[in-house]
């Protein structure tokens, strides 16, 4: 071996060494200081398009979300509708369980007056004829996923690592899903979703963070369906954190509240 | 000097006041919430393009209050018809409700839902049901009763009681000649619930993917039965029989479930229901000598198996079977001042609780679809009614557009085939009754 061959196998070497594998990414990813709870007001518009003419539809509601640290649930969250009014009042309730058993999740009819579980099969379905799937809603377990890293690439201008993340349970609606992750803040900037033939299904862009305090928070996420040309955005609108959310709120009885 | 500090002072006061006040109000407002439809409808026949003249909910309003685990809730409604330009004013909610951490209690005027199959539920019995609303869906279609109620949420177990202090009979309408299920004249109910609390409880359990819920109800019938018969002996040596009405006292048990099954949702409901003649209040009646009690214990019971499968676009495909029937039945009249009992057979047996649908047929399959389309913009709903224990067919097709936020126009079609050879078929009856709606509803 020649000593510039040996210098540039050094070199490949080194920069291998230097670069994070993707468990760590994820699990740094995983790690950034989140608050115990977050309530979010949001503006979600359903967006067409059908050639250069796009039509919107905008429904606002409110998202209610707190971490878990007992060793059975990751976090738990609420969703209530507050527009249109046709359907204010209607919710959706999540437990994030850890490890790989199945999430519950419940959805609230007020013109029912009844509650209705949602079964793990029914999680690829669109949630509210949004482009966002139950399991989209559904926050993912680090050890749901084995990754790994296939590069870098830019994304909404910002230098990002570019994870594939191989779900091991087979309940996943997706076969496989690339997670663009900023270098720099360890955020997530945009995720494809691959379909069970492996063709790329959705995009998830998150162009914008905010760093309030000591949390950051992406006040925009857009959902492409890349089969129909339809999108979801997710606005926020007004953001509080850590304002010590009872666990009562998170149950079937503040459900039906509204 | 002085006199401009004090003066200065006072106006400082008065503008702490309004702050304070402007505070109040809003963390009032903030607290309170609303939500509101406004419906115009009118439904015409298909047969020869009358229009049909029944009430319907004009305004419905759904005010709350919360002051923190307290709710307060009121939903008052104005029905109105268009024969006679007759608005009547309901309070069809209104209650108070308190969530603990451990469940809910609830008191006042309100509406239950119970059972886990969709529309068609036999343990649903604790509100009376409003017949000029039968083809409503959802909670529309029943009457809010004053209740007091707890749920217990523990673990996987749910616990439910209810308490009703007075009885509530359904609306069912009556010199209404275009209503074809309704009655020719008012009813007098001679024989009002003596032992009027009714009590119910529901405990629901999961056990992975299956909810099951046990039921029981004892309360008194929501449609009123013959209580007694008074034998009237005329010149011609004809006897008729004057019926007198008054409620049975009703038990109900029920059991239903919610299973997930490969892709359908299997969801299941049963009632066992057992009646009898209830206590008469005879205090303020004199009693004719020829007054006579109809002694009656009847066992029936009503199944709903529903399966339904959600496609990926979201259309819902749904199948119900619904069958009513008569397990035991025993009659006999009791002569109210000798005490002599003798048997009676001339007795025609109907349900007094569970699904109103059952009168349609013992044995009935409902085939469904309904989905929302183009964001919400489109609804579509199609259902089939098909009679298995004889002829007749109900289909119901209808379409929602809301071409902006909060306004939707409604197109629906409710078209009956009955029995020509059989005029006592409910099919039959309510051929007439086939009309096209057109709604418009604006949510604010």
């Amino acid at each position: 071996m020649t000593r510039k061959a040996q210098i540039l196998f050094l070199l490949i070497s080194c920069h291998l060494l230097a670069q994070p594998s993707a468990q760590s990414i994820m699990e740094k990813m995983d790690q950034i200081q989140k608050p115990i709870d977050v309530q979010t007001t949001l503006k979600m518009t359903l967006i067409s398009s059908k050639g250069s003419k796009e039509r919107h539809r905008s429904r606002e509601l409110t998202s209610f979300q707190k971490k878990y640290e007992d060793g059975k649930f990751k976090s738990k969250s609420l969703l209530r509708f507050s527009q249109p009014k046709e359907i204010v009042g209607t919710g959706f309730l999540t437990w994030d369980r850890l490890g790989l058993e199945p999430d519950d999740q419940w959805l609230y009819l007020p013109a029912l007056k009844k509650v209705k579980r949602i079964r793990t099969k029914e999680k690829g379905r669109s949630f509210m004829g949004t482009d966002f799937s139950y399991e989209d809603l559904s926050g993912r377990y680090l050890g749901a996923d084995t990754y790994e890293l296939m590069g870098e690439d830019r994304i909404h201008g910002t230098v990002c690592y570019k994870v594939r993340a191989n779900p091991i349970e087979k309940e996943s609606h997706y076969s496989s899903r690339m997670v663009y992750v900023d270098k720099e803040n360890l955020l997530m900037k945009r995720v494809e979703f691959f379909n069970k033939k492996g063709n790329i299904y959705k995009i998830l862009d998150i162009p914008n963070h905010v760093k309030n305090g000591d949390y950051w928070t992406a006040t925009k996420m857009i959902m492409k369906n890349m089969k129909n040309a339809h999108r979801t955005e997710l606005t926020v609108t007004k953001v509080a954190y850590d304002q010590k959310l009872q666990d009562n709120v998170f149950t079937e009885s503040f459900l039906k509240r509204n | 000097m002085r006199h401009a500090t004090s003066r200065h002072k006072t106006t400082m006061n008065k503008i702490s006041r309004l702050l304070q006040l402007s505070v109040l109000l809003s963390t009032l407002s903030a607290q309170l919430n609303y939500a509101g439809e406004i419906n115009l409808s009118v439904m015409t026949r298909t047969s020869d393009q009358s229009q049909i003249n029944l009430p319907f909910r004009l305004l419905s309003l759904n005010l709350g209050y919360t002051i923190g685990s307290l709710d307060i809730k009121t939903v008052p409604t104005i029905e109105y018809r268009y024969d006679s330009s007759k608005s009547t004013y309901d309070l069809w909610e209104a209650y108070l409700a308190y969530y603990p951490e451990w469940g809910e209690i609830k008191f006042g005027k309100q509406i239950h839902a119970w059972g886990l199959v969709d529309g068609n539920n036999p343990t649903d019995n604790i509100n009376p049901y409003d017949y000029y609303y039968l083809f409503k869906q959802g909670t529309g279609q029943k009457i809010g009763t004053f209740s007091f109620s707890a749920k217990l949420y523990f673990r996987d177990y749910q616990l439910e009681a209810i308490i009703i202090p007075k009885h509530e009979a359904n609306r069912i309408p009556s010199g209404e000649k275009d209503y074809p299920l309704g009655l020719p004249l008012e009813q007098t109910i001679d024989y009002p619930v003596v032992d009027e609390i009714e009590v119910g409880m529901r405990l629901q359990k999961t056990i992975g993917e299956i909810d099951f819920g046990v039921s029981m109800f004892n309360g008194h019938d929501r449609t009123p039965s013959v209580s007694t018969i008074s034998f009237m002996e005329m010149k011609n040596g004809i006897i008729p029989k004057i019926p007198k009405l008054g409620y049975r006292a009703t038990s109900v048990l029920g059991l239903d479930f919610v299973a997930f099954i490969g892709d359908l949702t299997i969801r299941g409901e049963g009632a066992f229901f057992k009646t009898k003649s209830s206590k008469l209040d005879l205090t303020t009646l004199p009693i004719p000598g020829n007054l006579f009690e109809i002694d009656q214990e009847i066992s029936y019971s009503q199944f709903v198996i529903q399966t339904e499968y959600t496609t990926v676009s979201d259309i819902m495909i749904l199948g119900q079977l619904i069958s009513s029937s008569v397990n035991d039945e025993q009659y006999s009249i009791r002569h109210l001042l000798t005490g002599q009992i003798e048997p009676f057979f001339n007795a025609e047996f109907r349900p007094g609780m569970g699904t109103p649908f059952a009168m349609f047929s013992d044995l009935a399959l409902i085939v469904g679809s309904s989905g929302i389309l183009m964001d919400d913009r489109l609804e579509l709903k199609g259902n089939a009614m098909m009679n298995l224990d004889g002829k007749g067919v109900m289909i119901s097709v209808s379409t929602g557009y809301s071409p902006w936020m909060n306004w939707k126009f409604e197109l629906g079609l409710i078209q009956f085939k009955g029995d020509k050879e059989n005029l006592g078929n409910v099919f039959t009856k309510m051929e007439d009754f086939s009309h096209i709606r057109l709604g418009l509803f604006y949510n604010f």
